[in-house]
Protein backbone atom coordinates (compact mmCIF):
# COMPACT_ATOMS: atom_id res chain seq x y z
CA UNK A 1 0.00 0.00 0.00
CA UNK A 2 2.71 2.65 0.77
CA UNK A 3 4.92 1.61 -1.81
CA UNK A 4 1.95 2.23 -4.13
CA UNK A 5 2.07 5.83 -3.20
CA UNK A 6 5.95 5.95 -3.20
CA UNK A 7 5.81 4.81 -6.61
CA UNK A 8 2.96 6.89 -7.58
CA UNK A 9 4.67 9.79 -6.11
CA UNK A 10 8.18 8.64 -8.27
CA UNK A 11 6.05 8.84 -11.26
CA UNK A 12 4.58 12.71 -10.45
CA UNK A 13 7.99 13.63 -10.20
CA UNK A 14 9.12 12.32 -13.07
CA UNK A 15 6.42 13.72 -15.15
CA UNK A 16 7.16 17.32 -13.62
CA UNK A 17 10.89 16.80 -14.36
CA UNK A 18 9.94 15.76 -18.22
CA UNK A 19 7.54 18.75 -18.55
CA UNK A 20 10.25 20.96 -17.52
CA UNK A 21 12.67 19.31 -19.79
CA UNK A 22 9.80 19.88 -22.70
CA UNK A 23 8.96 23.32 -21.78
CA UNK A 24 12.67 25.15 -20.60
CA UNK A 25 13.26 28.51 -21.66
CA UNK A 26 16.02 26.91 -24.32
CA UNK A 27 12.62 25.99 -26.58
CA UNK A 28 11.24 29.74 -26.01
CA UNK A 29 12.39 30.32 -29.44
CA UNK A 30 9.66 28.57 -31.15
CA UNK A 31 6.28 29.63 -31.36
CA UNK A 32 4.12 30.12 -28.46
CA UNK A 33 6.33 30.98 -26.06
CA UNK A 34 8.10 33.72 -28.34
CA UNK A 35 5.06 35.70 -27.20
CA UNK A 36 6.02 35.74 -23.41
CA UNK A 37 9.91 36.35 -23.92
CA UNK A 38 11.15 38.26 -27.02
CA UNK A 39 13.87 36.22 -29.15
CA UNK A 40 17.23 37.65 -29.97
CA UNK A 41 16.54 38.91 -33.58
CA UNK A 42 19.17 40.35 -35.09
CA UNK A 43 20.59 41.22 -38.63
CA UNK A 44 20.13 38.61 -41.40
CA UNK A 45 20.35 37.36 -45.24
CA UNK A 46 17.57 37.42 -47.83
CA UNK A 47 17.32 37.55 -51.30
CA UNK A 48 15.46 40.89 -52.43
CA UNK A 49 14.05 41.75 -56.17
CA UNK A 50 17.75 43.60 -56.47
CA UNK A 51 20.01 40.31 -54.90
CA UNK A 52 21.59 39.76 -52.04
CA UNK A 53 20.10 41.78 -49.29
CA UNK A 54 20.56 42.11 -45.55
CA UNK A 55 18.20 43.60 -42.86
CA UNK A 56 20.95 46.23 -41.80
CA UNK A 57 20.37 47.43 -45.39
CA UNK A 58 17.44 49.24 -43.28
CA UNK A 59 19.33 50.22 -40.72
CA UNK A 60 17.83 53.91 -39.56
CA UNK A 61 14.08 52.84 -40.43
CA UNK A 62 11.89 50.97 -38.16
CA UNK A 63 11.22 47.52 -39.63
CA UNK A 64 7.98 45.60 -38.92
CA UNK A 65 9.22 42.33 -40.24
CA UNK A 66 6.52 39.39 -41.26
CA UNK A 67 7.12 35.74 -42.11
CA UNK A 68 4.94 33.66 -44.45
CA UNK A 69 3.96 32.83 -48.64
CA UNK A 70 1.93 34.07 -51.34
CA UNK A 71 -0.36 30.94 -51.86
CA UNK A 72 -1.35 31.71 -48.05
CA UNK A 73 -5.19 32.97 -49.25
CA UNK A 74 -5.98 34.09 -45.65
CA UNK A 75 -3.77 34.79 -43.00
CA UNK A 76 -0.88 36.18 -45.05
CA UNK A 77 -3.06 38.65 -46.81
CA UNK A 78 -4.79 39.51 -43.41
CA UNK A 79 -1.24 40.19 -41.85
CA UNK A 80 -0.43 42.57 -45.20
CA UNK A 81 -3.82 44.13 -45.09
CA UNK A 82 -3.20 45.23 -41.59
CA UNK A 83 0.08 46.49 -42.41
CA UNK A 84 -1.38 48.49 -45.43
CA UNK A 85 -3.96 50.06 -42.71
CA UNK A 86 -0.87 51.23 -40.42
CA UNK A 87 0.73 52.74 -43.57
CA UNK A 88 -2.10 54.05 -44.27
CA UNK A 89 -2.47 55.45 -40.68
CA UNK A 90 1.20 57.01 -40.47
CA UNK A 91 1.62 60.51 -40.70
CA UNK A 92 4.93 61.53 -42.93
CA UNK A 93 7.39 61.48 -40.61
CA UNK A 94 6.29 58.15 -39.21
CA UNK A 95 5.88 56.38 -42.94
CA UNK A 96 9.12 58.22 -44.05
CA UNK A 97 10.90 56.45 -41.00
CA UNK A 98 9.01 52.73 -40.90
CA UNK A 99 9.20 50.14 -43.60
CA UNK A 100 7.60 46.42 -43.88
CA UNK A 101 9.43 43.55 -44.96
CA UNK A 102 7.68 40.39 -46.06
CA UNK A 103 10.20 37.20 -46.15
CA UNK A 104 8.80 34.01 -47.63
CA UNK A 105 9.23 30.70 -46.10
CA UNK A 106 8.45 29.43 -49.67
CA UNK A 107 11.06 30.13 -51.87
CA UNK A 108 9.83 27.41 -53.94
CA UNK A 109 6.78 29.28 -55.29
CA UNK A 110 8.00 32.23 -54.46
CA UNK A 111 10.61 34.77 -56.07
CA UNK A 112 11.97 37.82 -55.00
CA UNK A 113 10.55 39.69 -57.62
CA UNK A 114 7.01 37.65 -56.92
CA UNK A 115 7.41 38.68 -53.46
CA UNK A 116 7.95 42.22 -54.13
CA UNK A 117 4.91 42.60 -56.81
CA UNK A 118 3.08 41.17 -53.54
CA UNK A 119 4.27 43.36 -50.83
CA UNK A 120 4.28 46.86 -52.86
CA UNK A 121 0.31 45.53 -53.98
CA UNK A 122 -0.17 46.36 -50.15
CA UNK A 123 2.24 49.58 -49.39
CA UNK A 124 4.80 50.81 -51.18
CA UNK A 125 6.70 51.06 -47.78
CA UNK A 126 6.46 47.40 -47.53
CA UNK A 127 9.33 45.65 -49.31
CA UNK A 128 9.37 41.66 -50.67
CA UNK A 129 12.33 38.81 -50.48
CA UNK A 130 12.78 35.24 -49.83
CA UNK A 131 16.21 33.84 -49.76
CA UNK A 132 18.16 30.46 -49.99
CA UNK A 133 16.30 27.40 -47.37
CA UNK A 134 19.46 28.15 -45.18
CA UNK A 135 18.97 31.94 -45.27
CA UNK A 136 15.26 31.40 -44.53
CA UNK A 137 15.90 29.36 -41.12
CA UNK A 138 18.45 31.39 -40.10
CA UNK A 139 16.13 34.68 -39.76
CA UNK A 140 12.99 32.29 -38.71
CA UNK A 141 15.17 30.81 -35.70
CA UNK A 142 16.61 34.48 -34.65
CA UNK A 143 13.15 35.99 -34.59
CA UNK A 144 11.50 33.02 -33.11
CA UNK A 145 9.41 32.39 -35.62
CA UNK A 146 8.53 28.51 -37.28
CA UNK A 147 7.33 26.91 -40.58
CA UNK A 148 6.80 23.11 -41.51
CA UNK A 149 5.70 22.30 -45.35
CA UNK A 150 2.62 20.15 -44.74
CA UNK A 151 1.29 17.90 -48.11
CA UNK A 152 -2.10 18.52 -48.57
CA UNK A 153 -3.84 15.54 -49.55
CA UNK A 154 -5.99 15.88 -53.04
CA UNK A 155 -5.49 19.61 -53.10
CA UNK A 156 -4.50 21.52 -56.35
CA UNK A 157 -2.20 23.20 -53.99
CA UNK A 158 -0.47 20.03 -53.47
CA UNK A 159 1.56 21.00 -50.28
CA UNK A 160 1.01 24.00 -47.41
CA UNK A 161 3.13 26.31 -45.17
CA UNK A 162 2.06 26.14 -41.69
CA UNK A 163 3.64 29.05 -40.29
CA UNK A 164 3.38 31.49 -37.35
CA UNK A 165 1.95 35.18 -38.00
CA UNK A 166 3.99 37.59 -35.38
CA UNK A 167 4.53 41.49 -37.27
CA UNK A 168 8.37 41.90 -35.49
CA UNK A 169 9.38 45.59 -34.64
CA UNK A 170 12.83 46.21 -35.08
CA UNK A 171 14.15 49.18 -33.81
CA UNK A 172 16.35 51.54 -36.37
CA UNK A 173 19.65 50.23 -34.52
CA UNK A 174 18.51 46.79 -35.78
CA UNK A 175 17.21 45.20 -32.19
CA UNK A 176 13.65 43.53 -32.09
CA UNK A 177 11.56 45.68 -29.28
CA UNK A 178 8.17 43.52 -29.69
CA UNK A 179 6.07 41.39 -31.62
CA UNK A 180 2.62 42.04 -32.67
CA UNK A 181 0.32 38.62 -32.71
CA UNK A 182 -1.62 37.61 -35.15
CA UNK A 183 -4.85 40.29 -35.55
CA UNK A 184 -3.79 42.73 -34.00
CA UNK A 185 -5.40 45.46 -35.21
CA UNK A 186 -4.38 48.55 -37.07
CA UNK A 187 -5.18 50.77 -33.95
CA UNK A 188 -3.48 48.56 -31.42
CA UNK A 189 -0.39 48.56 -33.39
CA UNK A 190 -0.30 52.69 -33.53
CA UNK A 191 -0.70 52.59 -30.22
CA UNK A 192 2.35 50.53 -29.06
CA UNK A 193 4.58 51.95 -31.64
CA UNK A 194 3.74 55.67 -30.92
CA UNK A 195 4.56 54.98 -27.37
CA UNK A 196 7.99 54.26 -28.08
CA UNK A 197 9.95 57.78 -27.25
CA UNK A 198 11.98 56.95 -29.81
CA UNK A 199 9.64 56.34 -32.66
CA UNK A 200 9.36 59.19 -35.20
CA UNK A 201 5.67 60.29 -34.00
CA UNK A 202 7.05 61.34 -30.31
CA UNK A 203 9.30 63.75 -32.01
CA UNK A 204 6.81 65.67 -34.16
CA UNK A 205 3.32 65.71 -32.09
CA UNK A 206 1.57 67.62 -34.75
CA UNK A 207 0.11 65.36 -37.50
CA UNK B 1 -55.25 7.24 -71.69
CA UNK B 2 -53.37 5.54 -69.07
CA UNK B 3 -49.89 7.45 -70.10
CA UNK B 4 -51.88 10.73 -69.86
CA UNK B 5 -53.55 9.98 -66.43
CA UNK B 6 -49.56 9.28 -65.55
CA UNK B 7 -48.63 12.61 -66.93
CA UNK B 8 -51.16 14.35 -65.46
CA UNK B 9 -50.29 13.32 -62.05
CA UNK B 10 -47.54 13.63 -62.12
CA UNK B 11 -47.53 17.59 -63.35
CA UNK B 12 -50.08 17.74 -60.23
CA UNK B 13 -47.34 16.41 -58.30
CA UNK B 14 -44.87 18.54 -59.44
CA UNK B 15 -47.10 21.78 -58.48
CA UNK B 16 -48.63 20.39 -55.38
CA UNK B 17 -46.90 23.06 -52.28
CA UNK B 18 -44.13 21.51 -50.02
CA UNK B 19 -46.78 19.44 -47.77
CA UNK B 20 -44.89 16.33 -48.75
CA UNK B 21 -41.79 16.98 -51.00
CA UNK B 22 -39.22 17.58 -48.69
CA UNK B 23 -37.25 20.48 -49.67
CA UNK B 24 -33.91 20.62 -51.21
CA UNK B 25 -30.77 22.60 -49.44
CA UNK B 26 -30.79 24.71 -51.90
CA UNK B 27 -34.29 25.69 -51.13
CA UNK B 28 -34.05 26.42 -47.83
CA UNK B 29 -30.28 27.49 -47.38
CA UNK B 30 -30.15 31.44 -47.28
CA UNK B 31 -26.47 32.61 -48.44
CA UNK B 32 -25.75 35.82 -46.49
CA UNK B 33 -23.48 38.82 -47.27
CA UNK B 34 -19.34 37.85 -48.22
CA UNK B 35 -16.56 38.94 -49.76
CA UNK B 36 -13.58 37.73 -52.57
CA UNK B 37 -10.49 39.22 -51.48
CA UNK B 38 -8.59 41.33 -54.13
CA UNK B 39 -5.05 39.84 -54.83
CA UNK B 40 -2.01 41.00 -56.85
CA UNK B 41 -1.71 41.35 -59.98
CA UNK B 42 -0.69 37.56 -61.41
CA UNK B 43 -1.37 36.17 -57.82
CA UNK B 44 -3.12 32.47 -58.55
CA UNK B 45 -4.82 31.93 -55.59
CA UNK B 46 -7.60 33.66 -53.25
CA UNK B 47 -10.50 33.17 -51.08
CA UNK B 48 -14.27 33.67 -50.44
CA UNK B 49 -16.02 34.22 -47.37
CA UNK B 50 -19.76 34.68 -46.49
CA UNK B 51 -22.23 33.76 -43.95
CA UNK B 52 -24.49 30.30 -44.69
CA UNK B 53 -28.01 30.21 -42.39
CA UNK B 54 -29.52 27.02 -42.27
CA UNK B 55 -33.08 27.51 -41.32
CA UNK B 56 -34.47 24.01 -41.87
CA UNK B 57 -34.30 21.34 -39.73
CA UNK B 58 -32.31 18.95 -41.47
CA UNK B 59 -28.52 19.30 -40.95
CA UNK B 60 -26.50 19.99 -44.27
CA UNK B 61 -23.86 20.24 -45.63
CA UNK B 62 -21.70 22.21 -48.50
CA UNK B 63 -19.47 19.21 -50.54
CA UNK B 64 -17.97 20.98 -53.11
CA UNK B 65 -17.92 24.88 -54.81
CA UNK B 66 -17.17 26.04 -57.94
CA UNK B 67 -16.74 29.59 -59.75
CA UNK B 68 -15.86 30.52 -63.60
CA UNK B 69 -12.70 32.57 -62.14
CA UNK B 70 -10.46 29.48 -60.81
CA UNK B 71 -10.01 26.48 -62.07
CA UNK B 72 -10.14 24.16 -58.78
CA UNK B 73 -12.10 25.60 -56.07
CA UNK B 74 -11.42 23.55 -52.59
CA UNK B 75 -12.97 23.88 -49.07
CA UNK B 76 -10.72 25.30 -46.38
CA UNK B 77 -10.33 25.84 -43.04
CA UNK B 78 -7.65 27.29 -41.15
CA UNK B 79 -6.70 25.96 -37.33
CA UNK B 80 -4.34 28.18 -34.53
CA UNK B 81 -2.15 25.55 -33.37
CA UNK B 82 0.81 27.02 -30.63
CA UNK B 83 0.98 29.97 -32.83
CA UNK B 84 1.43 27.60 -35.75
CA UNK B 85 -1.46 28.99 -38.48
CA UNK B 86 -2.67 25.69 -40.28
CA UNK B 87 -4.98 25.35 -43.32
CA UNK B 88 -5.96 22.60 -44.33
CA UNK B 89 -8.90 21.19 -47.21
CA UNK B 90 -11.70 19.50 -45.83
CA UNK B 91 -14.09 17.41 -47.56
CA UNK B 92 -17.18 19.48 -46.09
CA UNK B 93 -18.37 22.42 -44.57
CA UNK B 94 -21.21 21.24 -42.09
CA UNK B 95 -24.39 23.38 -42.01
CA UNK B 96 -26.22 22.26 -38.39
CA UNK B 97 -29.91 23.05 -38.63
CA UNK B 98 -31.25 26.27 -37.57
CA UNK B 99 -27.34 27.47 -37.68
CA UNK B 100 -25.79 30.22 -39.33
CA UNK B 101 -22.27 28.91 -40.36
CA UNK B 102 -19.59 31.86 -40.98
CA UNK B 103 -16.87 31.57 -43.65
CA UNK B 104 -14.60 34.37 -42.53
CA UNK B 105 -10.73 35.32 -42.36
CA UNK B 106 -8.98 33.21 -40.04
CA UNK B 107 -11.48 29.84 -40.66
CA UNK B 108 -13.33 28.42 -42.87
CA UNK B 109 -12.90 29.36 -46.46
CA UNK B 110 -13.67 28.75 -49.85
CA UNK B 111 -10.16 28.38 -51.77
CA UNK B 112 -10.00 29.56 -55.05
CA UNK B 113 -7.15 28.26 -56.97
CA UNK B 114 -5.60 28.93 -60.25
CA UNK B 115 -7.06 32.39 -60.52
CA UNK B 116 -7.91 32.62 -64.60
CA UNK B 117 -7.82 36.48 -64.71
CA UNK B 118 -6.95 39.05 -61.59
CA UNK B 119 -9.36 40.11 -59.03
CA UNK B 120 -9.92 43.86 -59.10
CA UNK B 121 -11.97 45.46 -56.70
CA UNK B 122 -15.12 45.98 -57.46
CA UNK B 123 -15.82 43.58 -59.49
CA UNK B 124 -18.96 40.83 -59.09
CA UNK B 125 -17.17 36.88 -58.63
CA UNK B 126 -20.01 34.07 -58.42
CA UNK B 127 -19.58 31.42 -56.60
CA UNK B 128 -21.77 28.28 -56.57
CA UNK B 129 -22.08 25.59 -53.54
CA UNK B 130 -23.06 22.17 -53.57
CA UNK B 131 -24.89 20.30 -51.05
CA UNK B 132 -24.91 16.88 -49.88
CA UNK B 133 -28.56 16.40 -51.80
CA UNK B 134 -26.99 17.30 -55.12
CA UNK B 135 -28.49 20.64 -55.30
CA UNK B 136 -27.22 23.62 -55.63
CA UNK B 137 -26.74 27.90 -54.73
CA UNK B 138 -25.46 30.42 -56.61
CA UNK B 139 -24.17 33.66 -55.36
CA UNK B 140 -22.26 36.93 -56.25
CA UNK B 141 -19.79 38.33 -53.76
CA UNK B 142 -17.77 41.52 -54.66
CA UNK B 143 -14.19 41.89 -54.81
CA UNK B 144 -12.64 43.42 -51.87
CA UNK B 145 -9.02 44.85 -50.89
CA UNK B 146 -7.75 43.70 -47.76
CA UNK B 147 -7.43 47.34 -46.05
CA UNK B 148 -11.71 47.38 -47.07
CA UNK B 149 -12.04 44.20 -45.32
CA UNK B 150 -9.95 45.52 -42.00
CA UNK B 151 -9.02 42.62 -39.34
CA UNK B 152 -12.06 40.68 -39.14
CA UNK B 153 -10.38 38.56 -36.95
CA UNK B 154 -13.49 37.76 -34.60
CA UNK B 155 -14.43 34.76 -33.72
CA UNK B 156 -10.70 33.48 -34.84
CA UNK B 157 -9.49 32.14 -31.52
CA UNK B 158 -12.33 29.98 -30.54
CA UNK B 159 -14.18 27.08 -31.66
CA UNK B 160 -12.72 26.16 -34.74
CA UNK B 161 -13.82 23.61 -36.86
CA UNK B 162 -11.39 20.89 -38.21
Amino acid sequence: MRLEYLLAGLLMLSGLLLAYQVMKPADSLHGKTAMSQLPLGGDFDYLGDKGAAKLSDLKGNWVLLYFGYTACPDVCPTSMGLLSGLFSRFNAQESANTRGLFISVDPERDTPQKMTAYAQFFSPNILGGTGTRTQIDTAVRAYGAAYARVELQESALGYAMDHTSFIYVIDPEGRLRSSFIHGTSVEAMLEKLRAYPDFPTSKDPSK
Amino acid sequence: MKQWIMLAASLLAFHTPVSFAKDTAAQSIELGKGFVRAVPPGQKVSAAFMSITNPSQTNQQVVSADSPVAQVVELHTHTHENGMMKMRKIPAIDLPKGKTTLLQPGGLHIMLIGLKKNLTPGQAVPVTLHFADGSHKTTELPVLHMTQVGGGMRGQMGGMQH
